[in-house]
């Protein structure tokens, strides 16, 4: 038989993935959205092959479009709006006039998806919510993203990331025990997580009107989406106590924690189960820990003084060893262990790249850009980047043309009227200054242009 | 529309439907469910990510089944502090209900193997854990399984993943929360700014099943994707989850930053002695205490960024690295 893993290389081969078939094809999507947590939702869509149709307010834009790290730009860009807003389309309209709504509800007649995250009530207030669309398109699944919910006391305060941490109980869990310092999660992983859930419970409606062909209101709430990871609550029903800040050791496992090493390295290094106790003990040569009756049972080990004794020997002995030499005993032994990996080593470690969670991507408009590929590789029907973020209003034409069907002349009425519009001078909305959009074939969509 | 609902509706009041709709949402009893004709097989072990997945399969209705040795999977024992509910772990109390539970030892009798591929026959979705290669190896791996049920989806969870060299050369390493976060870049962006003594400027995890849950709703995610696409035509797929990248792929930011941004850090860092371990010194400015002030400042017609800042130092080096005039820094400061 051949080996295995020269049949999931064949498998999962990441070349071969721009040829495979997309899930979700021919899925149209409304993208209203702004910031993260709602366009994530939709990214997550258009990676597996839905037609996302991103909506900005021309001239203005997403409100993340210029906001960056440090204010720094990439090619006049901000780089990790490539991330959230990748394989999308880029129609810029102007909500305030009346003409701009009805090209929305033509739009919402053959939409599958419609996604929001204003604060809740408004979509509703500005004529593009649930309640209208629906009546429009009864089949319609429109996804509202919210801090609170759409329903509740809390309802109307609006919120961010920041805050969706703290309302879960996330904030209070970061950081060392008995001290008055709060450290939140990088990377807006109130925004990501939430986000994730909000494209899962599309997915599972667009499962259900296959079925059934009936669409549904789904009403996402970040602080929720960030609730669901936390057992915390049920041990405080069972025990009446608080897990509290444990620092950087994981109170469900021992030893779990990160540590430093011989080499000023640091190092994550869990064992969860007797057996994988068993072969740390053995790469640290104190088999007699295994037979400890302290350390043997898994339940024993996890109490607080055994615990503490026993992250104490683990402390002791990474500091003799360097963070490789342990990686290498860990591969051999079977034990769990990865040094802390920085942006550096995720952008350019090798088997990333290899595995295609790290991705090299030569884009027509920015050029290679490094984006992250996807957290779950599928053999079938590949998530895959086609094209990074676009200036402001770059798909206008495609899409009223394309996917609308309007005529050059009721285009030409919409520019005039300024009911559709593009960017202005401003960063991470307008192309890379290097970049002539006038012989661009996209944004010029049905007409000639001498490429 | 009674005049509470009313009260529930501040823009889609006025004879609008809104409070009905949110009213009617409220509500989830007689309403269907959406994956009441799936069937899960989640065999996975000491691994909650592959526990968590199949509880959301669970929520959405699938029919579960848990599949353990008769010792018991030893995710039951991975517990805060060793507190149990009768002997079984908080996660797993939390995470395994709306399921149905079975013994098969089928690390060790070929019988039960059989049972197995049986119920593989049967499923739509099975969840494992185990080495890469190792359930091939006992002749229920993906390859075996889809020849028998090609519908079938197969979701397999690991530290490296299924295929390279590198999944190869590491295949026995365990996946756990705690490496899941530090081998796919959280821990580096949070903890203390360098100037802090040890060990709060070390790296820092994050104090829930960060690396797990991701691992776990990425793996729903891409399961979910691979069920729509089995509605559409009868194929089932392999998804591979690797928890070394499960964070940094769903954020996407530390393969991006790492790219473009990171020489400038480098140069911007080079007078501290610690660089070695600062290389991504992201959590130095960006990544604080949220109890610290929060810095905002407006481009020309809106606000750009709000940052956290923590002392003067970072903030010098903030208005360095934005190349702010030294005007609009004082400005700023003076107004915050």
């Amino acid at each position: 038989m051949e080996d295995y893993f020269s049949y999931t290389a064949k498998l999962f081969n990441p070349d071969e993935a721009s040829q495979k078939p997309e899930a979700l094809k021919g899925i149209r999507v409304l993208d209203f959205s702004h910031v993260i947590f709602g366009p994530i939702a939709a990214r997550l869509l258009a990676d597996y092959g839905a037609e996302v149709i991103k909506l900005e307010l021309p001239f203005f834009g997403d409100l993340w479009r210029p906001a960056t790290y440090w204010g720094k730009y990439w090619k006049h860009s901000n780089p990790i709006w490539h991330n959230i807003t990748k394989n999308k389309y880029f129609l810029s309209v102007n909500l305030q006039l009346k003409e701009s709504k009805e090209l929305i509800y033509k739009m919402a007649e053959k939409a599958d998806v419609v996604i929001e995250n204003f604060a809740p009530g408004t979509a509703d207030a500005w004529g593009i919510g649930h309640e209208k669309i629906s009546k429009i398109n009864p089949k319609i699944i429109f996804l509202s993203c919210s801090t609170y919910g759409q329903f509740g006391p809390m309802r109307y305060f609006p919120g961010w990331d920041l805050l969706a941490q703290g309302a879960s109980g996330v904030l209070t869990l970061n950081g060392y025990p008995d001290t008055d310092i709060y450290y939140k999660l990088p990377d807006y992983v109130g925004d990501f997580v939430p986000g994730n859930f909000g494209a899962l419970s599309v997915l599972m409606a667009l499962y259900h009107r296959k079925k059934t062909g009936k669409g549904q209101y789904i009403d996402m709430a970040q602080t929720e989406g960030l609730m669901r990871m936390l057992f915390n609550y049920t041990y405080h029903s069972v025990t009446k106590e608080a897990i509290g800040r444990t620092g950087n050791t994981d109170p469900t496992m021992v030893p779990a924690s990160i540590f430093k090493t011989a080499d000023d390295k640091f190092l994550a290094l869990a064992c969860a189960t007797a057996e994988q106790f068993k072969n740390f003990t053995s790469a640290m040569n104190m088999t007699q820990l295994a037979d400890d009756k302290r350390f043997a049972e898994t339940l024993e080990r996890l109490k607080p003084e055994n615990a503490k004794e026993l992250t104490k020997i683990a402390t002791d002995w990474v500091k003799t060893k360097s963070c490789a030499d342990i990686v290498k005993l860990a591969d051999e032994k079977n034990f769990p262990a990865a040094e802390v990996a920085d942006d550096y080593m995720i952008a350019n470690e090798e088997w990333r790249r290899k595995r295609g969670s790290v991705v090299l991507f030569k884009d027509d408009v920015y050029g290679d850009l490094v984006i992250a590929g996807p957290s779950a590789m599928l053999s079938g029907t590949p998530s895959r980047t086609k094209w990074l973020a676009r200036p402001l209003g770059y798909h206008n034409r495609l899409v009223l043309k394309k996917f609308l069907g309007l005529s050059e002349t009721e285009i030409e009425k919409l520019e005039k009227k300024k009911v559709i519009g593009t960017f202005d001078d401003r960063p991470g909305l307008k192309p890379p200054v290097y970049y002539d959009l006038s012989k661009d074939p996209i944004y010029n969509y049905g007409k000639e242009v001498g490429k | 529309m009674s005049p509470k609902e009313e009260v529930y509706t501040r823009h889609g009041g006025k004879g609008g439907d809104r409070g009905k709709i949110l009213a009617e949402m409220m509500n989830a009893e007689g309403k269907p469910e959406v994956l009441d004709d799936i069937l899960v097989l989640d065999v996975s072990s000491a691994n909650f990510a592959g526990i968590i997945c199949a509880s959301y399969l669970a929520e959405f209705g699938a029919e579960v089944l848990k599949i353990e040795p008769p010792e018991g999977d030893p995710a039951r024992q991975i517990t805060p502090f060793g507190v149990t509910v009768q002997g079984v772990g908080i996660p797993f109390m939390f995470e395994g209900r709306n399921k149905r539970y079975m013994t098969l030892d089928i690390k060790n009798s070929a019988e039960d193997r059989k049972l197995f591929a049986k119920l593989a026959q049967k499923a739509a979705v099975v969840i494992e854990s185990f080495t890469p290669g190792e359930m091939d190896a006992w002749g229920i791996g993906y390859r075996q399984l889809s020849a028998a049920n090609p519908g079938l989806i197969y979701i397999a969870l690991s530290a490296y993943g299924q295929y390279t060299d590198k999944a190869k050369e590491s295949a026995k390493m365990p996946d756990t929360d705690i490496t899941s976060q530090a081998g796919s870049g959280l821990p580096a962006q949070m903890g203390g700014t360098p100037d802090e003594p040890e060990p709060n400027n070390w790296p820092l995890r994050g104090g829930m099943w960060a690396g797990w849950y991701i691992s776990g709703l990425s793996a729903a995610l891409g399961g979910t994707v691979a069920l729509i696409h089995r509605q559409n035509t009868g194929q089932g797929q392999m998804v591979d989850v690797a928890g070394m990248d499960a964070y940094s792929s769903m954020v996407g930011m530390p393969a991006t930053i790492g790219f473009t941004w990171i020489l400038s850090f480098i140069l911007m860092d080079t007078g501290n002695a610690r660089t070695a371990s600062w290389r991504s010194p992201r959590r130095a400015i960006m990544i604080s205490a949220p109890c610290s002030r929060y810095w905002a400042y407006g481009s020309r017609r809106m606000i750009g960024v709000i940052l956290p800042t923590v002392s003067l130092t970072f903030w010098n080096r903030h208005c360095t690295c934005t190349r702010l005039s030294r005007k609009k820094q004082f400005f700023i400061r003076l107004t915050s």
